[in-house]
Parts: structure tokens; C-alpha cells; sequence
């Protein structure tokens, strides 16, 4: 039972209906914008009132046990949810037998901006993201939910600027005084938190502060701060950086389950400070470094994190219409498009053509276990590593 | 079908709720259903649901979720369209997914084959996962919770009155009261097989249950101004509530009664041509 709050209640929207077969004749599909877990995602226009929405397909293969559990949690979550930095679901749509989720179209996401090659944010910029990321992440905690999958392209973007968390296809519902077993495979790699790298299944809200925390040095830096290939390179990714888990700040690291079996090879000091103090504001920098606490009970909420002085000290965040524009969809999804095309052009173009490996080899981003930071790469200032992106 | 039970959703939503004009033209009664027969049909589906989940050890959120759905389902669709046992088994399955206690579809029709010979005093051993019987309420499970999603426009969000009832007893000092609080409960169990979780608002229900218990109890309640107003209460609507209450408990289920009940399209058909010829 969720929050006895009758005195909340949100007008009635006469919106929320469905359709049956007449979904063809009224969204006209531009092309697709998005592949998920779950199934495509197209833009598409109401024919009737010209709106743009995105549709997202639900697969129906599990028949076995009828309509899918996890799109049942992900409507009821969508329907229970009403906040400007969350993504507004219009309707649920029925067409030759498949199920469309209808939601506001958004013209980017975070993680198709960053591939955008004219687009720097700045600071005003960055703090105008990072406080709409952490006001929709508060709501849902609030609400008792987690997002469970905090990463760019599941941030996204409108023209008007604002910033909205998307696919609640992972997201559950938790109770902080009834702490539940979850599994710990849930959040793209790049942005776990190590407490889920170690096993934990006990985890609530900071979970999606790391993801905060990773997301606000990409925004700064131009690419995710720890980019591991498997579970035990994403912690030594983050060891590196910010030191090895250390039971005096973080005592109950011993309990993890898999903390013995993975013990750091070597006594990793943090060089955090060392790496980005320099190039972090100082507000920017004590934020990142909170919400990347590798002992989870010292990451700030997003609300404590909201009330941070770096949201009042100056250069004060830019109002989301000041935010840079740019012309066009810039989704992951067509970013990656894009760098499918380069990769195949330039293959064409090489003397020894291999055939047939295109398919793997636009995925596969090389990792650069260095690190350099800040280094100009217009070309790929940042793809995301698909091969990574499946949560399992 | 396309006006229907929904029209609502988001925030920390109110409930789905019918117009009036719904529940005085409700598709069963276009179909010529009395709507005398359609209340008993809709209290023993609920009855159904509501054993079903305690032998499948469901919580209680589960089971109310459920007959809410199951509520929602017969005003918009008519008892002639979907079999009642059916939507009795995807109303259960559907409220298990939504209330994350999800429950195999084989326990569900195992149970629900189980209620229905033992109400009709028939052999209840098990169901055989190769034979037509088994075959049919696997199908039929699966068919109304396609229908259920569908007619309700997958807006599955139920808001329970039960954690509202207890709030609203302790902010008046009463949760202490144990009779009070387990009488009130007890109503708002017993209110599920009503329509009345369709009808009105959780915030109105846990009103009326408190002063329906306070009543028995002897409890005297602060009336000048009345306490209920604090909640947002209508204090027309919660005799209505009552109203139903009331009812239920004047002229309850018996066991006669749930023997004959039709439970599917060819019985249903029987029994109004059978009670026609009574007349």
C-alpha cells in the first residue's frame, strides 16, 4: 500500500486512455530513437493534434505467464508518478495485438548530447542538469522507488531544457523500514556503485546517488569516470580512483558477500583529489566526492545533496532555456547509428575489408585503462559501450 | 467500452472510480442481467477471490487489490462477455503481479477448480495439467487477464483504504482500541465483495468503516463540528457506504445460493432463461 496522501491528489487527466486498432491511422512513425531491454522505441506524431510522442513497444514473448511482470511494475510505477523531471506517460496503446507504452517525446538524452561534437557544457550548465537529475531522484525516493538504472541515455532532455529520468523497467518499490533481498545484477555497469560489485542485496536509494555522482563527472569531463569490461575490472576501475575500500570508513564492507573473493590486488591509495581537485570547482568537487562515497551510508540523499552549497555558491545554475540548443534528435540510439556509418564507411574504405564484423565491431568502444583526462577527442568525445548496457 | 472506468491515474492518484450513469446502465444490465443478480454475482466472485487468496497464502493486499479489479472489470464489461470463475483467476493473477506476490498460474487454477467443486459439493481432487478442464481455465486465466488489462486501460493502480483507516484512528487517539480497529478492518474486508471500493474514494470508505464501528462499539465520536470533515469526508456519501454495508450483511451469500450461481456464459444463459420461466 503506498502513502496515505488522499490531500496530494492531482487533477484527473482525461488523457490517460487507451487505444485500440485505431493506433495506426493516429501516430504517424518518424523512425526509431531507442532500443531498449524491452523492445524498440519510436517517435511518432498524432496525426489529430500533431503532438510528438515516443512509442515504446512492450514484448509480449513470455507468454508462458501471460503479460509481463515487469511491464505491469513499470505502468504501475509510470501511473503512480506525477513530477517534472520524470517522463510522463500519455496512454497505453494496443495495436495487432502488441502493447505501446505512449510517452512525451523528448528530442535528446544525456548520453546522445555528450556524442554531439559542438555541444560543452559548462558549469551553470552542468548545475542546472545535475539539479533536475537529483530533484526527480528525490521524488522517487520519496515515493519509495528506485530507479535501479541511472545512466545518460536513460536521462533525458528537452528542448525547452528540461531534464527527465526515464525506463522504469528496472525500478522497484522499496520500504526503508522493510530493507528486502534485491539482486545486486541490476545498473549498467559503468555506473554501478561498488557496494552492488561486492554482492550487496540489501541496498536502497544511494544506489542511484553513485549513478548521480558518475553522471556529473561525465557531464564535466566529457566521459564516464570508471569504464570497467566486466564486474571485476568496473571495481578496479573504481579502486583505482578512489581507493580500495577501507573497513575503518566503511566497516561493513567486510559482511560483503564477495568482498574476500575479490580482494584488490594491491593497496590502491584514492588519487581522487589528485585527479580532479584541479579541475573541479571546489563545490563541484566536494559534491562529487560525497556522492561517490564508496561507503554508501555516507552518500548524501538527493535531497541532502539538492541543499548542497555547490546549487548556491556562484556561477550560480543556468535556468533549463538556457541551456545550449542544438538542431535535431541526439539520442544514444542515433549516435550510435552515426558511428555505425562512420565505422562501416571507413571500413569500406580500408584495403583489408572484413565482412561480417560490423556488427561487433561498432560495439566495442576501446578502453583506455590510462585515463586521459580532459584530452580533446572531437571524433568520439564519448560513446557508450553498448556491450555494457544490457543489465543482466 | 472506450468510456469507461478509467479516466484517472497519476500522482498519488485517486482511485478509478465509475459515474453515475455507469452504474445505473452497466453493460450486464444491457445484456438483460438483473442488476439484483448481478450484485450476488459480483459478492460470490469476490467471495471466490477472497478464499482463493488465503489458500494461496496471499496477503491481504493482494486479495483486496483483486476484487477491486474484478469490481472494476463488470462495469465495463458485461457478466455475459467473460466467465465469472475466469476473471475470478485473472483478476487473483493480475493482482499478484501488481502487488508484487506474483503466484503460478497453476496453483491459481488449481485453487480456483478446487473452490468451485467444493461450493457445488463436487469431487475436489486436482486437476490433471493434460486434461481439458485444466486446459480450458489455463486459457480462460490467461484470456481475462488480457481482458482485464485491456478494459481498464492498464491502469491497474488500486488505493486501499486500510493503511488510511489506521492513520486516521491514531491522529483521533484511537488506535489503541483494538475492537474498534479489528471491527473497522473486518468492514473493509467485507466491503470488497460491494461495489463500493468503485464507488467511492479510500478517504471516504475509511470514514464510513470508522463510524460504522464507532457505532457498534458505543464509542462516542466528536459530531460539532464532525470529525470526519478533518478527512475530507462527505458524510452523504459515507451513508451510502454504510448503505451497502448494510446490505451485505442483511442478506448474505448462502450456501444454497453459491451451489446455483451461474459461473460462465452457458450457465448464466440457463439460469435467466430458467428464472424467466419462474415469472
Amino acid at each position: 500500500m503506498s502513502t496515505p496522501s488522499h490531500e496530494h491528489r492531482a487533477p484527473a487527466t482525461s488523457t490517460h486512455r487507451i487505444n485500440y486498432g485505431s493506433g495506426l491511422e493516429l501516430y504517424e512513425r518518424l523512425g526509431q530513437v531507442g532500443e531498449g531491454t524491452y523492445g524498440k522505441v519510436y517517435k511518432a506524431r498524432n496525426r489529430e493534434t500533431g503532438q510528438l510522442v515516443a512509442l515504446k513497444r512492450i514484448r509480449m514473448e513470455t507468454e508462458r505467464d501471460g503479460f509481463p511482470i515487469t511491464a505491469m511494475r513499470e505502468m504501475k510505477l509510470l501511473q503512480s508518478m506525477c513530477h517534472d523531471n520524470v517522463v510522463k506517460l500519455y496512454e497505453v496503446m494496443i495495436l495487432k495485438g502488441s502493447v505501446y507504452l505512449v510517452f512525451e517525446y523528448m528530442d535528446y538524452d544525456l548520453a546522445g548530447v555528450q556524442a554531439h561534437p559542438m555541444i560543452q557544457w559548462r558549469d551553470v550548465h552542468v548545475k542546472c542538469l545535475l539539479r533536475q537529475l537529483l530533484s526527480g531522484l528525490d521524488y522517487l525516493h520519496q515515493k519509495g522507488i528506485l530507479h535501479r538504472d541511472i545512466k545518460g541515455s536513460n536521462l533525458l532532455l528537452s528542448r525547452k531544457g528540461e531534464l527527465k529520468l526515464t525506463d522504469f523497467g528496472l525500478a522497484r518499490w522499496y520500504r526503508p523500514d522493510q530493507p528486502i533481498d534485491y539482486t545486486n545484477r541490476v545498473v549498467t555497469l559503468w555506473y554501478r556503485p561498488p557496494e552492488l560489485l561486492l554482492g550487496e542485496t540489501k541496498y536502497g536509494p544511494e544506489i542511484d546517488l553513485w549513478g548521480a555522482g558518475c553522471i556529473l563527472l561525465e557531464l564535466l569531463t566529457g566521459k564516464p569516470p570508471f569504464q570497467g569490461h566486466d564486474e571485476i575490472s568496473q571495481l578496479e576501475q573504481i579502486y583505482q580512483v578512489m581507493g580500495a575500500p577501507n573497513p575503518q570508513t566503511w566497516p561493513q564492507v567486510v559482511d560483503l558477500p564477495w568482498y574476500h573473493l575479490i580482494r584488490p590486488k594491491e593497496a590502491y591509495p584514492s588519487i581522487f583529489h589528485e585527479r580532479y581537485a584541479s579541475i573541479l570547482s571546489p563545490g563541484t568537487f566536494a559534491l562529487a566526492e560525497q556522492l561517490l562515497s564508496m561507503n554508501p551510508a555516507h552518500r548524501p540523499t538527493a535531497q541532502q545533496a539538492l541543499a548542497h552549497a555547490y546549487f548556491t555558491e556562484a556561477p550560480l545554475p543556468c535556468s533549463p532555456d538556457e541551456l545550449p540548443k542544438m538542431e535535431g534528435d541526439w539520442h544514444e540510439f542515433e549516435s550510435k547509428q552515426r558511428q555505425k556509418k562512420r565505422q562501416l564507411s571507413s571500413a569500406a574504405s580500408a584495403t583489408t575489408t572484413q565482412s561480417g564484423q560490423e556488427g561487433s565491431t561498432v560495439q566495442k568502444r576501446p578502453l583506455d585503462t590510462t585515463m586521459t583526462l580532459l584530452k580533446e577527442e572531437p571524433e568520439a568525445k564519448r560513446m557508450a559501450l553498448s556491450s555494457a548496457t544490457s543489465p543482466s | 467500452m472506450q468510456q469507461s472506468v478509467r479516466q484517472t491515474t497519476l500522482a498519488a492518484l485517486p482511485n478509478a472510480v465509475v459515474s453515475r450513469e455507469q452504474f445505473a446502465r452497466t453493460p450486464s444490465s444491457r445484456d438483460g442481467i438483473p442488476a439484483s443478480l448481478q450484485d450476488r454475482l459480483r459478492m460470490f466472485g469476490c467471495e471466490l477471490i477472497q478464499s482463493a487468496g488465503v489458500l494461496l497464502s496471499a496477503p491481504q493486499v493482494t486479495m483486496a487489490t483483486a476484487q477491486v479489479l474484478f469490481q472494476r472489470f463488470y462495469f465495463v464489461e458485461s457478466f455475459r462477455d467473460m466467465d465469472l470463475l475466469d476473471m475470478v483467476a485473472g483478476a487473483l493473477f493480475v493482482a499478484a503481479k501488481v502487488e508484487e506476490t506474483p503466484k503460478r498460474i497453476t496453483d491459481i487454477v488449481n485453487v480456483v477448480h478446487f473452490l468451485r467443486q467444493h461450493r457445488r459439493h463436487l469431487d475436489t481432487a486436482p486437476l490433471d495439467g493434460f486434461t481439458q478442464d485444466y486446459y480450458n481455465l489455463r486459457n480462460g486465466l490467461l484470456t481475462a487477464e488480457w481482458r482485464l488489462l485491456v478494459a481498464l486501460g492498464f491502469d491497474v493502480h488500486v488505493q486501499l483504504p486500510y493503511s488510511l483507516m489506521v492513520n486516521y484512528l491514531q491522529a483521533m487517539g484511537l488506535s489503541g482500541k483494538k475492537s474498534l480497529v479489528q471491527r473497522a478492518w473486518n468492514y473493509l474486508n467485507d466491503a470488497l465483495r460491494t461495489p463500493i471500493y468503485v464507488l467511492h474514494q479510500p478517504h471516504t470508505i475509511a470514514c464510513a468503516v470508522i463510524q460504522l464501528a464507532a457505532r457498534h462499539e458505543q464509542l462516542p465520536m466528536p459530531e460539532d463540528p464532525p470529525w470526519w470533515q478533518v478527512f475530507e469526508a462527505d458524510a452523504t456519501e459515507m451513508q451510502a457506504v454504510n448503505g451497502w454495508l448494510g446490505r451485505l450483511y442483511a442478506d448474505p451469500l448462502t450456501d444454497d445460493e453459491a451451489r446455483t450461481l451461474p459461473l460462465n456464459r452457458e450457465e448464466l444463459a440457463r439460469y435467466l432463461k430458467q428464472s424467466s420461466s419462474r415469472h
